[in-house]
């Protein structure tokens, strides 16, 4: 009865959509590793409204790879989703860190918020340009 | 005289200060604490309690409880326990029953009477997480608590026959070890013969 009672309670709930995301992570070198990010395209509304809002991420080796992906599903507008990546090709876990190499990334745009299962081929080549500014030049 | 009914009668009831044989209440505006109280006296040591809390009038603690008198001689020490509901709207909801317990003292000097309150509110509620995946949708609730720490003092001023104006300030500590910003309020208190 008590556990009825306090179950019946509920304090928020949250939302996912869980997405299979699969695909290749393509680039000349074959040893560094890849960040690869998940992110809503738009975020939130208003003066708050902002692009690219990262909410999961994950390292990968070059080549094939598989990832499920809970995508959240705030009461907040969202539209979108992007998956970044970018190589750490002088290993120190910085995106194009100072006195690092000039490091490269590459991002796929999916509008269609219906489907479980997503195919992405990416190949960083754009050199130091992070998720807002990909995003911004070459998909809105 | 009659403000000075607290020290001419045995165990007077007493809202701000607690206990007491009788009726009593108060109200209390602020910032960003407010509530009221009502309890009754019904022996020289134990009493009912009927009282509602509200933070910013977001958060809610409607309850209902016992208290008893611990001590009486020149400082009344008094303790509650009270159980009720807690819902808090805005962008961290909450939904569930709650427990509290407190201590409260307080001591007259004449017209007044300093007091000091010391309390522990505890919560349980549940947060639901709803996966869909392809083939279904996963359900999930996880337990959640919370732990607030309580802590007011203030001056309680009488001002007309049995009526009380109380000053205090508010320093809680809401969903412990989140720090919360301290709190001022004014009440309006009425304390009853037996």
């Amino acid at each position: 009865m008590i556990l009825f009672f306090i179950s019946a309670c509920i304090n928020e709930t949250v939302r996912y959509r869980r997405v299979d995301l699969t695909g290749t992570l393509s680039s000349e070198d074959m040893q560094s590793p890849m960040y690869v990010s998940a992110h809503h395209a738009w975020y939130d509304t208003d003066l708050l409204a902002h692009p690219a809002a990262m909410f999961d991420q994950e390292i990968f080796n070059p080549g094939d790879f598989s990832w499920t992906i809970d995508i959240p599903i705030p009461e907040t507008f969202t539209e979108g989703l992007l998956i970044y990546v970018w190589q750490d090709t002088d290993n120190d876990e910085v995106f194009c860190g100072l006195n690092g190499d000039e490091e490269y990334s590459d991002m796929a745009y999916i509008d269609d918020e219906t489907l479980f299962q997503i195919n992405v081929q990416l190949t960083p080549q754009h050199a130091c340009l992070a998720p807002e500014i990909l995003y911004a030049n070459f998909f809105e | 005289m009659k403000f000075l009914l607290f020290e001419l009668l045995n165990n007077p009831a007493d809202s701000i200060g607690g206990g007491g044989k009788g009726t009593a209440a108060h109200v209390q505006v602020g910032t960003a604490w407010q509530g009221f109280r009502l309890q009754h006296g019904f022996s020289d040591t134990w009493g009912w309690i009927v009282e509602a809390q509200s933070v910013s009038w977001e958060r809610w603690q409607p309850s209902i409880g016992l208290s008893a008198i611990w001590y009486e001689g020149s400082v009344r020490i008094t303790g509650s326990i009270l159980g009720g509901w807690l819902t808090q709207s805005g962008p961290y909801p909450w939904n569930g029953p709650s427990t509290e317990g407190r201590i409260q003292l307080s001591k007259p000097f004449g017209r007044l009477r300093p007091w000091l309150l010391l309390g522990s509110k505890h919560s349980l509620g549940n947060l639901r997480t709803e996966i869909q995946t392809q083939d279904e949708l996963l359900i999930e609730d996880t337990l959640q608590t919370e732990w607030t720490m309580t802590g007011s003092m203030g001056l309680a001023i009488g001002i007309h026959k049995e009526w009380e104006l109380s000053l205090g300030i508010d320093m809680p500590w809401v969903n412990y070890p989140n720090i919360t910003i301290p709190g001022a309020h004014v009440a309006i208190a009425y304390r009853g013969a037996p």
